[in-house]
């Protein structure tokens, strides 16, 4: 959980790729060679925050006022704290940096916090939500532009953990990478190096069976590509999909 | 000019929202697509009053607003784009249901509206950048304050070791520079422990001190004077000869405290002021400690 400011990090890549300016040269110099090998990627940032927000909608529409997001990442504009001002809102990343920043951004929001977590020590999160929260555990989990940075034995700790804390009629929002069908795997394999060259961050592709698999006993109830949920299916043309050879959706599950 | 606007209007909003969807990924990330439609009314509304004779201030202000909500300066380049195509490609039709359609005032005051709308977004995007950069650069700083913050409390702490040898003995080993706060905060934690322990003994161990100066002496002194108010007798042990020198020379009043040669004598003297002593034992009641294999068959590792 170091601060190195010399080196690129994921989180301000990202915020470079969402045309923010929370980055710093090095975030910008490395966010330029993966967009060599994945020019779509700053439309897929884009569309993940838009989904984030389509999300903030549809559970504000339901009355939801509690939530949890995990790998929150910087808050900058149109995060939940802007979306859902009135929420219970337990924001948590592993990154002191986006916390401090968050921290500043949140010290008039009482009803919100933000706080250091390990998403691989779902211990943490958990002692964070039940402080937080006290005995109301109906809540709505946000798990957006994070599970595709994470290994499959995480996720599954994670989301069972969180389960078993959490009270029948919570739900749970995520985002997840997929493949395109007749995509390019060339293309993918090339742009899934760039990650781990520039960022050290590994990504990981899975199909809808296999991250519903991952998130039992949390039922899913819905899943589509972020393009069609948000309501621009041509944000991305087929030659766009195909040569990228990955691609996002978003998913809506139960307990 | 206001005819041919009322009768243009939906084909306006119709326009802008069109170009707007098909440059949805020049829109920063607060700008979801499904809040284009209201971004598009917003344009065509500004278009309005500025054709009814709305100030150049008001569409510099609608630029800002459109930025404050996420709109991309490529998003509302395109939108002045195609909507100047759109107007140009159709002028007959149109100009004979209403002459002033695209006539050269009507295009003229449309530019102005697009170009100060346009300077309102691209100055609200450049107070953005720095308003950004400074957030980040505020963040690390704070960050790196609380770290600093921490190890200084880290070392605050390691700096006043006060440890209860015995009931009604503490010693307090010194090591390195001391300074006025290193002292004051000395004396402060002293003296807590005093009350909290109810001390009768303090010893102080100056064998690590580096300074040897008027001032370190003074401040110790100071140090045992406040303690013995509490009722606590101050020994200073391991004082080394150059900082008996600097006593001497400095005209210090040795009589004011008691010294002993090092840690070890100090401690048996504060026992045989309690009434202890230290003795030998005979070797059959001493138990041996437990051998390396019997840790080992007990789940120790080397280490712990």
């Amino acid at each position: 959980m170091a601060i190195d400011t010399t080196r690129p990090h994921i989180g301000r890549i990202y915020d470079f790729m969402l045309g923010g300016h929370h980055n710093y040269e090095v975030d910008r110099q490395a966010a330029a060679q993966i967009l060599k090998a994945a020019p779509t990627y700053p439309k897929w940032a884009r569309a993940n925050r838009w989904f984030l927000q389509f999300v903030a909608c549809e559970w504000e529409r339901e009355g939801r006022n509690q939530l949890i997001d995990l790998g929150t990442g910087l808050p900058t504009e149109g995060h939940f704290n802007e979306l859902m001002p009135q929420a219970r809102i337990l924001l948590s990343d592993n990154d002191p940096l986006s916390v401090a920043y968050g921290e500043e951004i949140l010290k008039n929001q009482p009803n919100m916090t933000y706080r250091l977590a390990d998403i691989a020590r779902p211990e943490t999160l958990i002692e964070q939500a039940t402080e937080f929260f006290g005995k109301e555990r109906r809540v709505a989990i946000a798990c957006i532009g994070l599970v595709y940075l994470v290994p499959d034995s995480v996720v599954a700790t994670l989301l069972r953990t969180l389960y078993d804390w959490c009270a029948p009629g919570s739900v749970m929002a995520m985002s997840f990478g997929t493949w395109v069908e007749g995509g390019n795997q060339e293309n993918i394999a090339a742009a899934l190096e760039q990650f781990w060259r520039q960022a050290r961050v590994r990504m990981y592709l899975r199909t809808t069976q296999e991250i519903a698999q991952l998130a039992a006993p949390w039922r899913m109830t819905a899943v589509k590509p972020l393009q069609e949920w948000l309501g621009v299916p041509d944000m991305f043309t087929r030659e766009e999909l195909e040569a990228a050879g990955g691609c996002m959706s978003g998913a809506f599950f139960e307990r | 000019m206001l005819g041919w606007l009322e009768n243009s209007q939906a084909l306006l909003e119709q326009l802008t929202l069109k170009s707007l969807r098909a440059n949805v990924a020049h829109n920063r990330s607060a700008l979801p697509p499904f809040r284009l439609p209201k971004i598009a009314q917003q344009i065509v509304q500004g278009l309005a009053d500025f054709l009814n004779g709305a100030a150049p201030a008001t569409a510099i202000a609608l630029g800002e607003h459109l930025g404050s909500q996420g709109l991309g300066l490529r998003a509302l380049l395109a939108v002045t784009r195609t909507t100047f195509t759109e107007l140009l490609r159709r002028p007959r039709e149109a100009e004979s249901a209403h002459p002033a359609l695209a006539g050269p005032e009507t295009l003229a005051r449309l530019s102005e509206f697009y170009t100060h709308a346009t300077d309102g977004l691209a100055s609200y995007e450049m107070t953005v950048v720095s308003h950004q950069r400074d957030e980040i650069q505020g963040a690390l700083e704070r960050v790196l304050q609380a770290r600093e913050e921490k190890m200084l409390q880290v070392i605050r702490e390691l700096s006043t070791p006060v440890i209860p040898v015995h009931e009604h003995v503490l010693v307090l080993p010194l090591i390195g520079s001391i300074d006025a706060e290193r002292a004051s905060r000395l004396t402060e934690c002293l003296l807590q422990e005093v009350t909290r322990r109810r001390a009768r003994i303090i010893l102080i161990d100056v064998t690590g001190v580096s300074q040897s100066d008027a001032t370190i002496a003074e401040s110790l002194l100071r140090t045992a004077r406040a303690s013995e108010l509490l009722g606590a007798r101050v020994v200073f042990v391991g004082i080394r000869p150059e900082m008996a020198r600097a006593l001497v020379k400095f005209g210090t009043n040795c009589e004011e405290f008691f010294a002993l040669a090092d840690l070890q004598s100090g401690i048996v003297w504060a026992l045989r002021e309690l009434g202890l002593t230290i003795e030998r034992l005979p070797p059959s009641s001493v138990r041996s400690a437990p051998a390396k294999h019997t840790l080992a068959k007990r789940g120790y590792q080397h280490g712990d």
